[in-house]
């Protein structure tokens, strides 16, 4: 008896897939290369807008096949998904990656440990990883439970939600490879679409394309990683960061840092900082710190924290009740015998609050003894201070003694700290400078080779020494180099020093080149030095605006800590600042690559060397290459498809030949749509007088009579059976792809081989 | 669904307390996002869910067919498609009470229409009730499902799987001829007698028994079971017992019925209904197909034989041959309420009948 005494049998889903489905993903593979390739912001969301029209097209399909009444209810759904598709991608790339730095960071600092995971020169390998291991995840995870669970509207919206976390953080690192990992990703996004896996895949074959796949995926992936040079990641890595940022933080005034091409001097009045003090004076509010030059940027310092064992200092500060972030002026309370009075050194409360400035930074006074310092737990790397991604800081109190700028250098001069009493009374003090004095010695003296031979060219003979003679001559020498223009020089080239470029070709600037050179200059002379962007609040005003903007340079003394030195010509007394005895050999003018001095000339880059931009044809190219891999593909698969078939209907068992045959039989049968009967003889050996059912055709009507007539026996079919079952084969492919329309017909010939 | 719902709106809630912690905007965003592609995919499923009609057809099978086509027509009167849907159905043949469940996929496009085909394939005939337990539309996220449509119902009959046993109107007139035949030799026309009654004018003398007579003081003739005409008439009586008996003796009865109807033999049906016994001439498939209907549809409890219902209302003496189909092995002679000479009675099990061979049986019982 029958285990089911009845079965509903459904009707067979027919695919609606079609060539046009893969050339319509294909489209879409190259319109997401373009957005990948071009860097514009707007492109972003056009992307992501076509990416969101992919995803949506389960329901175009649907409207759009039928009904084309209702085109305008899909497009605004369309509009709406798209909308929210960007929105996310948006969000994701405002807000994602940088919590998930600002949790990496803190993770760091709490473990002291490598800094920044993802987003450093030293994280290449992690982004690899990371970057490997995201899309090994997500490939298994979606197909999984496509596969496994044929899902497929979850797996739509899951795949369509990690590709929106791929495309943020990897897109635009690995231009070429998103491209092919978008392209796979759409393809099978097109298959779901229209039919659920599971109709034409076995079980084995799922597996097999799940396995197959992700080797393939991860033999991609390593190979694509090996293959992208390291600067390029760096650098995509870095205009992600940047691009981030922008959208986190707002504008900065200045650079950030960011000397590859650097805009002329801000002008306008709007405002970013409101000050209310007591201090009358002009005082620096310092916020952006740059320890390292690469030629193109300031960054932060490379290598270890000042920490650990070095921490002595910070330590020592943090105990007195004195601010670590400048480590200024300290020792001056220590003296008893110091004359603070000539100083006008008087302590006042700052109340700042943010009104439009870059909000990464606190920007703060310089300011020494008994600083209130409200955020210690913000101290950056070197005693900087940040504001993070998620602090809404505004506000900002200090209540400290500022001093006024021009008496800095000064202050940093006066003998008390050379009073032997003070280094006998405050021992610990000094003990701790001494470990910090080292970590600054090794962090702040780096400059470019090419910088240092233009230096070595022009201070041929100089005898420096003494930071008021250092910073008179470095005053003297970028007052005679470079000229103050609010116009921002034409940017160096690629692979070209900012500086030298400054030095030898433009030759002007304002307060970024000149604190930028000012401070490799300080470093040339050995005293530590770095690049500090900030506003300068005049005297007595209140609101700072975007024109008070302004670069400076730090240099470290010696016991004392760091002190601000004004660089720029005409925000000092030049009067005062003459240098005698000073002889400076003027670079004279180099216009491009004929250099009046011969070894100043490599320090342009050849334009043969120059790496050529990619040309615009490229991209086509690859996609056409890629489409021709594809047809290329489709016909070998063909032939392989038509030779087993072949063996299997022409082997040496007749028996076997023509149970093969007539499978494929039913299968032309069930392509065609025609309707079968149950006892179809698949398998059985016996007869086969069971026929296709419910068919007009009369050419149909004549295979009906050819597969009655043939007759097998118990010994095997003969040689007659064979060749009668063979032409009934070839009669049934001919029915079935004269019954198709044009484009199932193409289907049939190249994707199933029907014959 | 719920725990789907749950997942949804913990993640949204959990992102928004991100957002609430971190003050970043952009993350609200996000979340704005999630619930705006939510709750489009949800508002488009309850537009479509609500307009949705949903009618059912079911197809008897013929003599070619052997089983039900069954047609669900879902119409979208919506502009918002109904990305995916599910239907649950289940037939259940009602007089095996035997059932089964199938849910169906389909998807309408917006202002449009779908189809859902399916076939309801059983070795056993009977009357088949095809409830389509409920239409529900899934939103494109696959979370949602808003009812449609539920309880629609559809009643249709499968009939027996017939066995062809080729020609039977030669055998059956060699028989004719052969007792005839016989009939002429001795006087008789058939064998057995039907009854003894009064001598009415035009009684053959030859029929006369005569010991009866001399016992009796009165003439006693013999009626015999004379065919009136050449009719046959054939009675199913096919009660609920074992489904396998049960199933065969309705595929038995078809068979014999096709067999006759194929060869042009005219023949009646009897049967019970509502306890009166039915007769029908059939004369075309479309009879006989009625009539099997109508079989299917009645019920039996089996308490009393469906012969002894039917010669309540009809005379079954006027048939040259009556062929009484049961399962019922205590129903085998009619309930012995008659002895017809012209009663081949059988019972489908696996003693007296279809055990070796059913095709032979078969076609010695139509004969």
């Amino acid at each position: 008896m029958n285990a089911k005494r009845i079965e509903i049998i459904k009707a067979e889903k027919k695919s609606a897939k079609t060539v046009w489905d893969y050339v319509l993903v294909l489209l879409f593979a190259c319109l997401f290369s373009l957005e990948i390739e071009l860097p514009a912001k707007d492109l972003y969301a056009a992307g992501t807008a076509l990416f969101g029209a992919l995803v949506v097209s389960i329901g175009l399909k649907l409207i759009s096949r039928r009904m084309k009444k209702v085109w305008l209810a899909g497009g605004i759904l369309t509009a709406v998904l798209l909308a929210a598709g960007g929105i996310a991608r948006k969000a994701f790339l405002n807000g994602g990656i940088l919590y998930l730095n600002k949790l990496i960071e803190s993770w760091n600092e709490k473990n002291h440990g490598i800094h920044s995971f993802f987003l450093t020169d030293d994280g290449n390998p992690q982004i690899r990883l990371c970057l490997f291991v995201f899309l090994l995840v997500s490939f298994v995870v979606t197909w999984t439970v496509v596969l496994l669970h044929y899902k497929r509207n979850i797996a739509v919206l899951l795949l369509s939600f990690l590709l929106f976390a791929y495309l943020s953080l990897a897109a635009d690192a690995l231009p070429v490879w998103a491209v092919i990992w978008m392209g796979i990703n759409m393809l099978l996004l097109s298959a779901l679409t229209d039919a659920d896996p599971a109709a034409f895949l076995k079980k084995k074959q799922q597996i097999a394309v799940l396995l197959g796949g992700t080797l393939l995926l991860c033999a991609a992936i390593v190979a694509g990683t090996r293959l992208i040079p390291d600067a390029h990641l760096t650098a995509a890595k870095k205009a992600l960061v940047r691009k981030a940022e922008q959208q986190a933080y707002g504008e900065s005034d200045l650079t950030d840092g960011d000397l590859t091409d650097v805009k002329d001097k801000k002008t306008s009045k709007e405002p970013r900082l409101q000050v209310r003090t007591e201090n009358e004076e002009a005082f620096y509010l310092r916020g952006f710190v740059g320890s390292d030059y690469t030629g193109s940027e300031w960054t932060e310092l490379a290598g270890e924290y000042y920490d650990g064992e070095n921490r002595l200092m910070q330590q020592w500060l943090l105990d007195t009740g004195n601010s670590p972030v400048y480590s200024l002026a300290t020792p001056l309370l220590l003296s008893e015998s110091y004359d603070k009075k000539s100083f006008s050194v008087e302590s006042n409360s700052y109340k700042i609050e943010n009104d439009g400035a870059y909000s990464k930074y606190l920007y703060l006074p310089y300011a020494f003894g008994n600083i209130t310092f409200p955020y210690p737990d913000r101290i950056d790397k070197d005693l900087n201070v940040k504001n993070f991604l998620t602090d809404q800081a505004d506000v900002c109190e200090v209540s400290a003694t500022a001093i006024p700028v021009e008496e800095y250098v000064e202050l940093s001069n006066n003998g008390a700290l050379t009073d032997p009493e003070i280094f006998q009374s405050n021992e610990d003090y000094f003990l701790a400078e001494q470990t910090y004095r080292d970590y600054v010695k090794e962090g702040y003296m780096e400059i470019p080779e090419d910088v240092r031979k233009i230096f070595d060219a022009t201070f041929v003979e100089a005898d420096i020494s003494g930071a008021m003679h250092i910073t008179a001559a470095v005053r003297q020498y970028l007052a005679a180099s470079l000229s103050y223009s609010k116009k921002a020089p034409a940017p160096q080239a690629e692979g070209m020093d900012f500086a030298v470029n400054l030095l030898l070709k433009e030759k002007k600037g304002y307060s970024v080149h000149f604190a930028t050179v000012g401070t490799l200059l300080f470093r040339y002379f050995g005293i530590p030095a770095r690049y500090v962007e900030g506003y300068l609040r005049p005297a007595g005003e209140e609101n700072i605006t975007a024109e008070d903007a302004h670069a400076w340079v730090e240099i470290y003394r010696y016991g004392f800590g760091w002190v601000p030195i004004e660089v720029t010509p005409g925000y000092y007394n030049s009067e005062t600042d003459q240098v005698t005895g000073m002889s400076i050999h003027e670079v004279t003018e180099v216009d491009g690559r004929q250099a009046l001095l011969p070894e100043f000339s490599g320090l342009f880059p050849d334009d043969k060397s120059e790496e050529k931009p990619l040309a615009p044809w490229v991209i086509p190219v690859i996609l056409f290459l890629l489409l021709f891999l594809m047809a290329a593909a489709v016909i070998l698969r063909r032939k392989a498809v038509l030779f087993l078939r072949n063996r299997k209907i022409h082997g040496p068992d007749r028996m076997r030949n023509v149970r093969n045959m007539m499978q494929l039989i039913q299968k032309n049968a069930r392509y065609s749509g025609l309707r079968l009967r149950d006892d179809f003889p698949l398998s059985q050996e016996g007869q086969m007088d069971a026929v296709f059912a419910a068919e007009t055709e009369s050419s149909y009507e004549n295979l009906l009579e050819h597969a009655n007539h043939v007759h097998y026996s118990a010994e095997g079919a003969g040689a007659e059976d064979v060749s009668v079952i063979e032409r009934y084969l070839g009669a049934s492919a001919d029915v079935c792809y004269r019954r198709a329309g044009r484009l199932r017909r193409l289907k049939l010939k190249y994707l199933n081989v029907i014959c | 669904m719920a725990g789907k719902i749950a997942l949804i709106s913990a993640i949204a809630a959990g992102l928004a307390a991100l957002a609430i912690w971190t003050g970043e905007a952009a993350i609200l965003a996000l979340v704005g996002a999630i619930l705006l592609l939510f709750g489009t995919g949800l508002a488009m499923n309850i537009g479509a869910a609500r307009k949705i009609e949903v009618s059912m057809e079911a197809a008897e099978g013929n003599e070619e067919q052997d089983f039900l086509a069954v047609r669900i027509r879902l119409k979208n009167r919506s502009v918002f498609p109904a990305f995916k849907g599910k239907a649950r159905i289940v037939a259940e043949n009602l007089n095996f009470r035997f059932s089964e469940k199938e849910t169906l996929a389909f998807s309408i496009p917006g202002k449009g229409e779908s189809e859902l085909r399916f076939q309801i394939r059983s070795e056993y005939c009977g009357k088949y009730r095809i409830l389509i337990k409920d239409v529900r539309c899934i939103d494109i996220w696959g979370i949602t499902s808003i009812q449609a449509a539920r309880d629609l119902e559809e009643s249709a009959c499968l009939f027996p799987k017939w066995t062809n046993i080729g020609s039977v109107s030669e055998a059956l007139r060699a028989n004719y001829e052969k007792e005839k035949k016989f009939a002429g030799k001795k006087g008789h026309i058939l064998s057995d007698v039907l009854q003894y009654r009064g001598y009415r004018k035009g009684d053959s003398l030859k029929h006369v028994n005569w010991k009866l007579t001399a016992k009796c003081g009165e003439w006693i003739v013999r009626e015999f079971d004379t065919p009136v005409d050449n009719q046959i008439l054939v009675i199913p009586d096919i009660v609920p017992r074992d489904p396998f008996y049960q199933n065969l003796a309705y595929i038995t009865f078809f068979s014999v019925c096709m067999s006759y109807l194929n060869n042009n033999i005219s023949y009646q049906i009897g049967y019970a209904e509502n306890g009166k016994g039915v007769v029908t001439e059939i004369e075309s498939m479309e009879d006989l197909f009625q009539t099997m209907r109508d079989i299917l549809s009645g019920s039996s409890d089996g308490t009393e034989s469906a012969l002894t219902t039917i010669s309540a209302t009809e005379n079954l003496y006027k048939y040259a041959r009556i062929l009484y189909i049961t399962n019922d092995p205590g129903e085998e002679n009619g309930g012995n309420s008659y002895l017809l000479g012209n009663l081949h009675s059988i019972c489908v099990d696996q003693k007296s009948f279809g055990a070796a061979d059913y095709k032979n049986d078969l076609k010695k019982l139509a004969v």
